[in-house]
């Protein structure tokens, strides 16, 4: 064996015309069927970098230079290679190396530990590169089962983040259990007013902390047993079990509008909010569903915005 | 402890012996997980007792249940991975055992804070070498022989493969080359196509 085969197994050495003389023994094996020798090193490789050459002398002046070549014959490898010119006109040595696709052309060409130089890098490389595919698919699981978790956990949740208070899903929940008690209740929809203006004024983390105060309100003025719902943005949702006195609901409402309206100091501002309050009470005549006492506090809510705000009205039938 | 530690003894006990066994080891210790997770660290003692569990569980000693631990994770066709990594250590059972000696820096490349226990080859002649290892982990050396053995078949060199007498407070397992070209052994590509490789899978 000759001294570059140990070395560079995959080298070619050239004579001065640009004809393989000899072929390293990992290089007669990308070649397949070996050729007989001596034939031109660019009837077998194509140069693609830095530029294609026809001519052995344009490759010779590439001498020391990263080159590029593509196998002419399939499958198309393509290599790195590097030239080096020997001394007084003896022709040239190219020794290629697999550079980023390694993976493919040692599959493609069966390749194994004794078509490398013993200095070279690429099994390590090649071992580098499972260990990382292993630990990426390992962590690409436990990624999948960690959103599917979060998932199942945000759905779940009957809880608004910001506020703690109970979350549209909740309410959902809260209505059909009230739907099948057949107990006389009252929903209120409330919807903050000029909170759009805080928000635009003094930024979201104001918006954040006004809608934190005014949740805290609305469970000081209601009794355990209700349920005080965020249903989203700056809006809303009560509903007050086993109560549908209208002078009690009215002034309830005024009392959380007033309080609404004491500002709420943030940072260096002051943040000034009030609400809008509609009420559907539950009529034992009419039987409506939860659903629909629903729509009909939405509509409450519009007039009392309608009317101007910071103001509660009542549901009435036949006014809508 | 890397939870892949923990992780290669759940997926070796129910591949080996079903489910339900894995659910009574699991429910002797409130500590152990039903599903540990690869990437995440546990106590060390979690592991070793763990490994005690199962022993138990089997009615066997935990050698015997760690040496077969060693031999599922390279012979078994769910532990693939490991059984390639360790075969880019060498084309021949020689040169995998010589590339023992750079088994901690290869762990650590390929899976930085498994931390290992410190180990190294000696050679003294070309039929008998002995694998020295530091005790970091209690019963380690016992998978460590499951795994040598489960290689060597994999290789198909016939070798004798025995513990011996800790010297110095380094536990020592003993391999004697009996003929490196015994059996064809299990082909290896260095490049696998798939998960698993190229390779054909089964002895």
């Amino acid at each position: 064996m000759s001294v570059f085969d140990i070395l560079c197994p995959c080298h070619a050495q050239l004579s001065q015309t640009g004809h393989i003389l000899h072929l390293g023994p990992t290089l007669a094996k990308l070649l397949g069927d070996t050729p007989a020798l001596p034939v031109r090193l660019l009837e077998l490789f194509e140069l693609r970098r830095p530029h294609p050459a026809a001519s052995m002398k344009v490759l010779f002046a590439l001498a020391g230079q990263k080159l590029t070549f593509r196998l002419r014959a399939a499958p198309h490898t393509d290599l790195k290679a590097v030239l080096a010119l020997l001394p007084s006109g003896q022709g040239a040595v190219v020794n290629f190396s697999f550079g980023i696709a390694i993976q493919n052309v040692v599959q493609r060409h069966s390749l194994t530990h004794s078509d490398f130089a013993g200095t070279d890098l690429a099994i390590e490389m090649l071992y580098l590169l499972e260990a990382k595919n292993a630990a990426m698919e390992a962590s690409r699981t436990l990624n999948q089962r960690l959103q599917g978790a979060k998932i199942a956990a945000e759905e779940q949740a009957f809880t608004d983040t910001l506020t703690g208070l109970k979350n549209r899903r909740a309410l959902n929940l809260v209505l059909a259990r009230l739907s099948e008690a057949k107990a006389p209740f009252t929903v209120m929809q409330l919807d903050l007013d000029y909170f759009k203006a805080v928000n635009d004024t003094y930024g979201h983390a104001a918006g954040d902390h006004v809608l934190q105060v005014a949740a805290r309100i609305l469970v000081e003025e209601t009794r355990a047993e209700d349920t005080v719902v965020r249903l989203g943005g700056d809006e809303f949702a009560l509903v007050f079990y086993n109560v549908i006195n209208a002078t009690r609901l009215a002034k309830l409402s005024q009392r959380i509008i007033e309080r609404l309206e004491q500002p709420v100091p943030f940072q260096n501002n002051i943040c000034r909010i009030s609400g809008s309050i509609g009420i559907a009470v539950f009529d034992r005549r009419f039987e409506a569903s939860p659903e629909v006492m629903l729509e009909q506090s939405d509509l409450a809510l519009y007039a009392s915005k309608k009317a101007g705000r910071a103001q509660h009205s009542f549901f009435q039938r036949g006014a809508a | 402890m890397l939870g892949l530690v923990n992780k290669a003894i759940e997926n070796f006990t129910i591949d080996s012996y079903g489910d339900q066994l894995w659910q009574d080891v699991v429910q002797q210790n409130t500590e152990f997980e039903p599903c540990f997770e690869l990437m995440l660290k546990y106590p060390d003692r979690l592991t070793f007792d763990l490994c005690a569990a199962l022993a138990a569980a089997l009615k066997r000693p935990q050698v015997d249940v760690l040496e077969d631990l060693g031999t599922y994770l390279v012979s078994h066709k769910n532990g693939q991975t490991l059984r390639r990594l360790l075969r880019f250590g060498g084309q021949s059972y020689e040169e995998f055992l010589i590339s023992l000696d750079e088994l901690n820096e290869r762990s650590e490349i390929a899976l930085s804070g498994l931390a290992l226990p410190a180990l190294r080859i000696e050679r003294h002649s070309g039929a008998l070498y002995h694998l020295v290892l530091a005790q970091g982990w209690p019963g380690f050396e016992a998978v460590m022989i499951g795994i040598l053995r489960a290689l060597a078949d994999d290789y198909g060199a016939l070798v004798w493969i025995e513990p011996i007498d800790p010297l110095r407070g380094m536990c020592r397992i003993e391999i004697k080359m009996l003929d490196a070209s015994f059996s064809a052994g299990r082909q290896f590509t260095l490049a696998a196509a798939g998960a698993a490789g190229g390779d054909d899978v089964g002895l």
